[in-house]
C-alpha cells in the first residue's frame, strides 16, 4: 500500500487548469523530490497534498484513508516552509510547542516531546529565543522541530533551503537526509534545486506545466532521461545536443553536421520508425573525451573555443562544425583555447531524442 | 562649497525648529510662572497659575472630560478597527466599497463630523425622534442635551471619524503577515482565533501602538469636534484642555491661565508619546 | 468501500459564520454611511418638510434652494454672502500654503538624505517631536510674532502657520523617501559634477512623484480641514471655509434651517470628499505616511 496515492488529480486556478489529470504514488518510507522551474505546478500539488488547495477532481489518499475533502490538520501530515513561517512572538519553546498547547496535550508530556526535538535537532540552547533572533539555518531546524513535535506520518517540505546561502543550504541538506535516514518517515520535498533533488531523493518526480514528464531514481534520470525536456534540464553544464538524420534499419545509422555514427551499440528504448527520422544525440560533458584529433578514436573533430578552470575539474568549450560543444574533463584544461581537439563518446551512455515527440528512444 | 548650499537649504528648517519648536514651547512654559492676563508681564509667580487652575472647576471638568474621550475614542477606534479589518480579511464581496465607507470620514474635517453628528443625535429632529416616529413613543436618546451624557456622543462621533483609519492600518499590516504562517497554523491544528490572538495579534503590536500614540494626540489636541458638535456644552458639561486654553487667550484675557493649561497639555503628550519613543528606538538598538 | 469523506462536503455559502461576518459589515457600514446620506438628504428637502417627516425620509421632491442659500446667501455673523466666501478664502490659503510647504518639505528631506550638515540630526529630532505637540502650546508665542511683525491676521500669517506646522510630517515623508534611494545614485550624479540644486531637480524630484502624491493629499485635507488655525490667524477677511461653516451653523438666531446648514456642511467636505474617492488607495498611504513617525 503507498503511503500516498495521488489518482486523476485536476487543479484549477479559475479556469486555468494547472495540474491535469495526475496520478502518483509515495512509497512508505519513501523521499520524493518533485523538482522543476518555477510555475510547473510542484507547489500546487504539494499544497493539494496538504489540504491547503483544493482539487477540482481526482482523489488524494494518505495510509490508506481518502483525505480529498479532510482538513490539513487531520491528514497525519506536518509541513516545513520556505520562509520557515514560525509565529514571530513567541520563543522558539513556544513554537514548537504550541500545537500541542492548542491540542490540550498535558504539560509534561508537552514538556518532554519538546525537549526530545531540540535535543534532535540541537535547538536546546535556543530554547528562549525569538525567531528574530537566530540565523537563518537556526530557522529552518526550529521549523523542522515544529513539524517533528507533531509525530506526523508524513512530512511535506515546501522550498524549504531556498532562503538559506550555499553554505547553510548544503549543511541543511545533509540534516535533512539524516533525518530522513533516523525517522523512515514519508517525506515529499518540492525544489527547483537539481542537486537538492539528486542528493536527497529516493525518487524525483521532475514536473513542465503541471505533467510529471518522468518520476525515477536521480541515477536513472541522470543516466536515461526518458525525454528531451528532463535531459537538458538536468545537469550543469547541460547535455550536449547534436541534430541529425536516423536511419533506421538492422544497422541504424545517425548522419549528423558533425559526422555519422553506427548506432549498432546504443541501446534503443523503443525500436526507431521505419525510414528516416530526425533525431538529436544528446551527450554529457562528462561522457566526452579529448583524443588526439589525428587519430582513429577521434569522432569528433574541432577546435576549443575557449576553457574554464573549476578547480577539480574544467570546460572546454568546443567549436564542432559550428556547433558549441561543452566537454567536462578532470583537472586542469588538457587543450588549450584555439588549439584543434578530438572527442570520443560511448553511446551506451548517450540519449537519442525524437527531434518531434522529444521522446527517447 | 557644495555643503554650504545644503546648509543654506536646511536654514529655514533651522530658523522655524529655533524659534516655533523650541522658543514658543520655552516662551510658553516660561508665561506659565507669571501673572500674565491680557498682555504678557514678565514677573515670577511660581506655581500660582498651576494651583489657580486645579482648583478650577472647569478645567478640572475638562481634563476629565478629555481622559472619557480619550478612553473611548482609543479603545473605539482600536477595537472597531481591528474588527473591521479582520472581518474584511475574510475574503468577503466588496471589499473595496466596504473599505471605501468605512474610511471616508477620515477625509472629512472634525467640525463636518461634528455638526453632522450634532444633527444626527438632535433629540427633536434625529434618531430619537426617528424611532418614535416609528411608534415607539418613550424611546429616549437625549445624551447630547444631557450633561452627564453629552461627552459620551462626542465619543461616538470621534470612534466615527477615526476607526475607518485605524482599520486601514491594520489590514494593511494583516495582509503583511505571510501566507505560511497561516498554512503552517492550518496544518498545525490552530484555530482561526486563536491564531489571530496568540501569532498576528502579536505581530501588529507595532501597528497598535503607533495608532494609539496618534489617536491619543489627537485626543488631547481634540477642539474643533466639540466647538462643532456642543460649544462645551449643555453648560460646561462638554469642556475640553484645548478649547479651555483658547478661551482663557482670546476671551478671558488670561494668558498666563493660557499657559499652565497648554504646558499641562504638553506634558500630558509627553507621558504617552515618550515611552513609546523609547521603547521603539530601544527596541531598534538591540536590533541592530 | 465508501467513505464519507472521499465525497466533496456541500459547502454552505452561508455557514453561520459568513452570516455573522456580513452583518458586522453591514451594521458597521450602515453606521458609517448613515451620516453622509442624511447630510444630503437633508440638503435637498425643504424646512416644511424636515419639520414633519423623520430624519432619513427621503426628499418628496428634491431641490436645490438650500444649496444655493448655503452657496450664495447664508449668514456668518455679520455678512450674508454664504459660503463662496470661506471657499475662496479656503483655495486662496490651500494653494500657496500646499505647495510651499511640499516644496521646503522635499527640500529639508533630501538635504537630510543626502547631505551630512552639522546639527542637522537634532533640529530634525527636535522637528519631529514638536509635531506631536498640541498646537495651543504654540499659538500665544505665534501670535505675538505676528503682531509684533504687523501681519497678524493676514493670508500671510495663515500661510506662514500651515508652512510651519506642516514641515514636520512632510520632511520626514520626503527624508523617508530619499533615504531609499540608493546612495549610488547620489555618488554617480556628484561624479558627474551636478551640485546640490542641480541632484535636487534634475535628479530626486522626479524621482518622488510618489511621495509627492502622497504629501499633496496630506497636505490638502489637512489644510481644508483646519479649524483653529484659521480661526486664529487668518484675520477676518480671510476665514477658511471650516470657520464660516461653523459660524453659519452655531451663530444663527431664530429656528435652524438644517437643510441649508447641512447644504454647507456637504459643500465644507466637498474638496477632501472627492479628493478622497479620485486618489482611492493613494489616500490610505497617505493618512498612513504620517503614522510612521520615528
Amino acid at each position: 500500500m503507498s503511503a500516498i496515492s495521488i489518482d486523476n488529480l485536476v487543479v484549477k486556478f479559475g479556469e486555468v487548469a494547472v495540474l491535469r489529470d495526475l496520478n502518483l504514488a509515495v512509497d512508505p518510507g519513501e523521499f520524493l523530490v518533485l523538482l522543476g522551474s518555477s510555475g510547473c505546478g510542484k507547489s500546487t500539488l504539494l499544497n493539494v497534498i496538504a489540504g491547503l488547495l483544493e482539487p477540482a477532481d481526482g482523489s488524494i489518499t494518505i495510509g490508506g484513508r481518502d483525505v480529498t475533502w479532510i482538513e490539513p490538520d487531520r491528514r497525519g501530515i506536518a509541513m516545513v516552509f520556505q520562509s520557515y513561517a514560525l509565529y514571530p512572538k513567541m520563543s522558539v519553546r513556544d513554537n514548537l510547542g504550541f500545537a500541542l498547547r492548542v491540542a490540550r496535550v498535558a504539560k509534561a508530556e508537552r514538556a518532554a516531546r519538546v525537549a526530545k526535538v531540540a535535543d534532535f535537532l540541537q535547538l536546546t540552547p535556543l530554547l528562549d529565543r525569538r525567531p528574530a533572533q537566530l540565523s537563518g539555518g537556526q530557522r529552518q531546524r526550529v521549523a523542522i522541530g515544529r513539524a517533528l513535535v507533531r509525530e506526523a506520518d508524513v512530512f511535506l517540505f515546501d522550498e524549504p533551503l531556498s532562503n538559506l546561502d550555499a553554505k547553510l543550504r548544503a549543511e541543511l541538506r545533509i540534516e535533512i537526509k539524516r533525518l530522513h535516514r533516523t525517522t523512515r518517515k514519508t517525506m515529499v520535498y518540492v525544489t527547483h534545486d537539481q542537486i537538492e533533488a539528486l542528493t536527497l531523493a529516493d525518487r524525483v518526480a521532475v514536473m513542465k506545466d503541471g505533467i510529471i514528464q518522468q518520476l525515477a531514481s536521480p541515477e536513472e534520470l541522470y543516466d536515461r532521461p526518458s525525454n528531451r525536456y528532463v535531459a537538458g534540464f538536468i545537469g550543469s553544464p547541460g547535455m550536449n545536443f547534436l541534430p541529425g538524420v536516423l536511419t533506421a534499419g538492422p544497422a541504424p545509422r545517425l548522419t549528423s553536421a558533425v559526422g555519422s555514427f553506427n548506432l549498432h551499440d546504443y541501446p534503443f528504448a523503443a525500436s526507431p520508425r521505419t525510414g528516416d527520422a530526425r533525431v538529436e544525440l544528446g551527450v554529457r560533458p562528462e561522457a566526452l573525451f579529448p583524443v588526439d584529433p589525428k587519430g582513429p578514436d577521434a569522432m569528433l573533430r574541432g577546435t576549443v573555443d575557449l576553457t574554464e578552470m573549476l578547480g577539480a575539474e574544467s570546460i572546454l568549450w568546443c567549436d564542432i562544425a559550428g556547433q558549441q560543444v561543452a566537454v567536462l574533463a578532470q583537472g586542469k584544461p588538457p587543450v588549450a583555447a584555439g588549439a584543434p581537439i578530438g572527442l570520443r563518446f560511448d553511446l551506451h551512455r548517450a540519449s537519442l531524442f525524437d527531434t518531434a515527440t522529444g521522446q527517447r528512444l | 562649497m557644495k555643503l554650504s548650499q545644503a546648509r543654506l537649504a536646511l536654514l529655514p528648517m533651522f530658523v522655524i525648529v529655533v524659534v516655533v519648536y523650541v522658543g514658543a514651547i520655552v516662551w510658553t512654559v516660561g508665561i506659565s510662572f507669571t501673572p500674565s492676563r491680557m498682555l504678557p508681564v514678565y514677573e515670577f509667580a511660581g506655581l500660582d497659575q498651576y494651583r489657580a487652575l486645579f482648583r478650577s472647576s472647569r478645567w478640572i471638568i475638562s481634563m476629565t472630560n478629555m481622559a472619557i474621550f480619550a478612553v473611548g475614542y482609543i479603545g473605539g477606534c482600536l477595537v472597531l478597527g481591528y474588527l473591521m479589518a479582520i472581518f474584511i480579511d475574510q475574503k468577503v464581496r466588496a471589499e473595496n466599497t466596504l473599505r471605501t465607507i468605512f474610511l471616508y470620514p477620515h477625509a472629512m474635517s472634525f467640525i463636518v463630523t461634528g455638526l453632522v453628528w450634532n444633527w444626527m443625535l438632535s433629540p427633536t429632529e434625529g434618531i430619537q425622534d426617528f424611532v418614535r416616529g416609528l411608534g415607539w413613543q418613550s424611546f429616549t436618546f437625549d445624551w447630547i442635551v444631557q450633561p452627564r451624557m453629552a461627552i459620551y456622543t462626542i465619543v461616538i462621533a470621534g470612534v466615527w471619524h477615526g476607526a475607518g483609519f485605524v482599520m486601514a492600518l491594520l489590514l494593511a499590516g494583516l495582509r503583511g503577515v505571510d501566507e505560511e504562517i497561516w498554512k503552517a497554523g492550518r496544518i498545525d491544528a490552530i484555530p482561526r482565533w486563536r491564531m489571530y490572538l496568540h501569532v498576528v495579534t502579536p505581530i501588529l503590536a507595532p501597528v497598535f501602538a503607533t495608532s494609539a500614540v496618534l489617536l491619543t494626540t489627537h485626543a488631547i489636541k481634540s477642539y474643533d469636534i466639540v466647538v462643532a458638535m456642543t460649544q462645551g456644552g449643555p453648560g460646561i458639561s462638554t469642556e475640553v484642555p484645548a478649547k479651555y486654553v483658547m478661551d482663557y487667550l482670546f476671551e478671558r484675557g488670561s494668558i498666563g491661565q493660557a499657559a499652565a493649561a497648554a504646558t499641562v497639555m504638553l506634558m500630558m503628550v509627553a507621558a504617552v508619546a515618550a515611552p513609546v519613543l523609547y521603547a521603539r528606538s530601544f527596541a531598534k538598538s538591540r536590533r541592530g | 468501500m465508501t467513505n464519507p469523506a472521499s465525497r466533496r462536503p456541500a459547502k454552505a455559502r452561508f455557514s453561520p459564520g459568513r452570516i455573522g461576518i456580513y452583518s458586522f459589515l453591514f451594521f458597521s457600514a450602515l453606521f458609517f454611511a448613515l451620516p453622509l446620506f442624511v447630510m444630503l438628504i437633508t440638503s435637498f428637502k425643504t424646512m416644511e418638510e424636515i419639520r414633519t417627516g423623520s430624519i432619513f425620509s427621503l426628499p418628496r421632491a428634491p431641490e436645490l434652494s438650500a444649496w444655493i442659500k448655503a452657496w450664495s446667501s447664508a449668514c456668518t455673523g455679520m455678512t450674508c454672502d454664504g459660503i463662496q466666501v470661506g471657499f475662496w478664502n479656503s483655495v486662496r490659503i490651500l494653494i500657496p500654503a500646499t505647495v510651499i510647504s511640499i516644496f521646503v518639505g522635499a527640500l529639508n528631506g533630501y538635504a537630510l538624505a543626502m547631505w551630512k550638515v552639522r546639527w542637522a540630526g537634532l533640529a530634525f529630532l527636535l522637528l519631529m517631536t514638536g509635531a506631536f505637540i498640541p498646537y495651543q502650546v504654540y499659538v500665544f508665542p505665534l501670535v505675538q510674532l505676528f503682531a509684533l511683525s504687523g501681519t497678524f491676521g493676514s493670508l500671510f500669517a495663515i500661510v506662514t502657520v500651515h508652512i510651519i506646522f506642516g514641515m514636520p510630517v512632510m520632511t520626514l515623508i520626503f527624508r523617508n523617501y530619499f533615504s531609499s534611494i540608493p546612495e549610488e545614485v547620489f555618488k554617480a550624479a556628484r561624479m558627474d559634477g551636478a551640485g546640490f540644486w542641480w541632484i535636487f531637480f534634475a535628479i530626486m524630484l522626479p524621482m518622488a512623484t510618489p511621495v509627492l502624491i502622497v504629501a499633496v493629499i496630506w497636505q490638502v485635507t489637512g489644510i481644508w480641514n483646519d479649524f483653529l488655525l484659521g480661526l486664529i490667524f487668518a484675520g477676518r477677511d480671510n476665514l477658511p471655509m471650516t470657520v464660516q461653516l461653523n459660524n453659519i451653523v452655531n451663530s444663527q438666531f431664530g429656528e435652524r434651517e438644517y437643510n441649508v446648514d447641512m447644504a454647507a456642511t456637504m459643500l465644507t467636505a466637498l474638496v477632501p470628499l472627492v479628493l478622497y474617492f479620485v486618489s482611492g488607495r493613494w489616500f490610505v498611504r497617505g493618512i498612513a505616511a504620517g503614522s510612521v513617525k520615528g
